[in-house]
């Protein structure tokens, strides 16, 4: 139940060719038509279906990489072993800054798409669903999809049926006896927090939904053109991690600070978030804003972007989340990279030393470095 | 060489939300923008001084007070000078007066070129350039959707103008008033960030009646030709939102209403 893969084969093509046997990767994040496998491990990717599958580093088995003193590493494929450190996971989210992936074996699934159960809900408020989502997980449920969207964030997603209320989704599959426990579960999850559910909604309109959520190249390039037409901006998203107790706080601190402090404030067309990828103690949370820019593209980033995601940084970060839940750092959130690691930094800081002694690996990514300030703040 | 823009800021009627039970605008939410036909003619020029540096732009506007931080972030795109002609007095001025004030302004300004808008779009009545060009003795076009920037420079330009049916394009020497229509689409490119707190308080002047040595009897309401006898809300009605999928049915549906209501023929 593994396949390997060079780095360049193009998730879409491997999905593909399992389910004509009756297989799946189990990952789907949205880039799924262009993204591409070495570039998913070095990014620590999730896909729509995390909370079943698991993120990419769930499903590694074992890798091959090449170090920049041109030292290549494979890494076994084996199911479990106690050999010390897992070293697998010095190259997955690595952002190209240690070594260069490639090639990558991975798990596979046997897929059953017949017994998919989709359930969907109005409800009340996001804490209701972030209630609802912790009942599951909390009682070993494993639904592949679940999530919960503020009322903004759902007008973007489900304009025809959101009535204006935050919804909640959960999807659930496997082999039949496991999809309708699954199914069970949220149903009693839902019963026992009736009082802020509105309403269900029809199951067949979450299924079409899920059906057309991956972005395909030309989805992409008719977003950017879109944008330098219109001088507007489809979205940007800064998404986070906490425990359950937690998030909620986030949520609301992080609303209420934008509406206060962003100088922009008037140019937010969505400012709102969901709840995507759920786990035993805790989820995240994607803070979704969409703006009218009014400024010049080279300012957009330090005008619009970098406050609004330094309010959601500073605010997470200030509870004990992090800052990056699947997004990974890259080059505009390295200012915070020490924060977020705290005393572990230590660790990370001599893998760096250790691998990518003269600094040549994909410059900025995740280290902080000076000489980008300016595209920064 | 010398451009004078002529800005008006109007309310953004686009950010106006209707009541639809009292059938009243609510303000609140409104904001003001610079009027878009005005913002094409100032972002001709702006891109044209970004090629030719010596050329010097002043921006004029008639307008309260309140424009001030806005006419401080228009200046911040690289404008030369900032005149705000304010004065009580001039409240409640009629087309005809007001472009009387401006051209007592632009009698005591140097310039070559005289750029604008064609309508605005609270008054919408394309009054003011032509007027103006006629205070002035000057020529004047309006419906500009294009103008050559090598005549333009040599103080000759070709413009292209927008009559509905027919492009036309005509040659106009200096000094005239050209006004600029949205459609030609000049770009009025944005405050840069590192200029967002730039002090142009040098560079903004007010102008009240006295320096215009204008009797403020004949501006304002009491010196208009124009008697407003009524204003009223135009009223709206809700209408129902229907959804459609991606069916022959969805499609039908579609081409009715184009086809019913003459967007199709």
């Amino acid at each position: 139940m593994q396949a390997t893969v060079q780095s360049g084969v193009a998730l879409q093509d491997l999905e593909d060719e399992l389910r004509k046997i009756g297989y799946t990767t189990g990952h789907s994040p949205q880039s799924k038509p262009v993204a591409q496998y070495g570039g998913l491990v070095a990014t620590r990717s999730i896909g729509q279906f995390s909370t079943l599958y698991g993120g990419i580093e769930d499903m590694v088995v074992g890798l091959e990489c090449v170090f920049p003193t041109g030292q290549i590493c494979r890494i076994k494929n084996v199911p479990r072993r106690a050999g010390g450190p897992d070293i697998r996971h010095i190259a997955i989210g690595n952002e190209g800054t240690l070594c260069y992936i490639t090639e990558v074996t991975i798990k596979i699934f046997k897929y059953f798409p017949e017994n998919n159960l989709f359930y969907g809900y109005l409800i009340k408020d996001v804490a209701t669903g972030i209630k609802v989502l912790r009942e599951v997980f909390v009682n070993g449920y494993r639904p592949s999809v679940a999530r919960v969207y503020s009322e903004e964030d759902a007008r973007q997603h489900f304009y025809h049926f959101h009535d204006g209320k935050c919804v909640l989704i959960f999807m659930a599959e496997g082999a039949k006896p496991i999809a309708d426990a699954c199914g069970q579960g949220i149903e009693e999850a839902v019963e026992k927090f009736k009082d802020g559910i509105i309403k269900k909604v029809d199951s067949a309109l979450i299924e079409d939904w899920f059906n057309h959520l991956n972005w395909s190249q030309k989805d992409i390039d008719d977003e950017v053109q879109e944008m330098i037409n219109n001088d507007s901006h489809s979205g940007y998203t800064t998404e986070i991690s906490a425990n359950w107790e937690t998030i909620p706080k986030i949520y609301d601190n992080v609303i209420n600070r934008i509406r206060k402090e962003f100088k922009q404030a008037d140019d937010l067309v969505i400012l709102g978030g969901h709840s995507s990828h759920s786990y035993l103690n805790g989820t995240n949370m994607y803070f979704v804003y969409q703006y009218n820019i009014n400024c010049e593209p080279e300012d957009e980033f330090r005008m619009y972007h970098h406050p609004l995601q330094t309010i959601i940084v500073e605010e997470t970060l200030k509870l004990g989340g992090s800052m990056c839940h699947h997004h990974g750092i890259g080059k505009y959130r390295n200012q915070w990279t020490k924060e977020e690691h705290g005393s572990a930094y230590y660790m990370l800081e001599k893998l760096k030393e250790t691998f990518d002694p003269n600094g040549v690996m994909s410059f900025g990514n995740i280290f902080y470095q000076e000489e980008g300030a300016h595209f920064q703040k | 060489m010398k451009i004078v823009c002529l800005l008006k800021f109007t309310p953004d009627v686009d950010s106006f939300e209707y009541d639809y039970t009292n059938h009243v605008l609510n303000r609140e939410n409104s904001k003001m923008i610079i009027n878009p036909d005005d913002a094409c003619a100032l972002g001709f020029a702006l891109n044209l001084k970004k090629k030719h540096p010596d050329i010097e732009i002043e921006v004029v506007t008639m307008a309260p007070l309140s424009v001030k931080s806005m006419m401080e972030d228009v200046i911040r795109r690289r404008v030369n000078r900032g005149t705000i002609l304010s004065d009580s007095a001039f409240g409640g001025s009629d087309t005809l007066t007001t472009s009387r004030i401006i051209a007592a302004y632009l009698k005591q300004t140097e310039y070559d070129v005289i750029l604008t808008g064609t309508q605005t779009l609270d008054g919408d009545t394309a009054h003011v350039p032509s007027q103006l060009a006629e205070f002035l003795g000057i020529g004047q076009l309006s419906a500009i959707t294009k103008i050559d920037e090598e005549s333009f420079i040599n103080g000759m330009p070709e413009v292209e103008v927008d009559t509905e049916n027919y492009v036309d394009v005509y040659r106009i020497p200096f000094p005239a008033v050209l006004s600029v229509r949205k459609e030609s689409k000049y770009r009025l490119p944005f405050v840069r960030y590192a200029d967002l707190e730039m002090d142009v308080s040098d560079r903004l002047q007010i102008v009240d009646h006295k320096m215009l040595g204008i009797d403020p009897l004949s501006a304002g309401l009491k010196g208009s030709a124009t008697k407003v006898v009524k204003t009223y809300m135009q009223t709206y009605e809700q209408k129902d939102k229907i959804i459609v999928h991606n069916d022959k049915d969805g499609i039908e549906t579609v081409y009715r209403f184009l086809k019913d209501n003459g967007y199709l023929k």
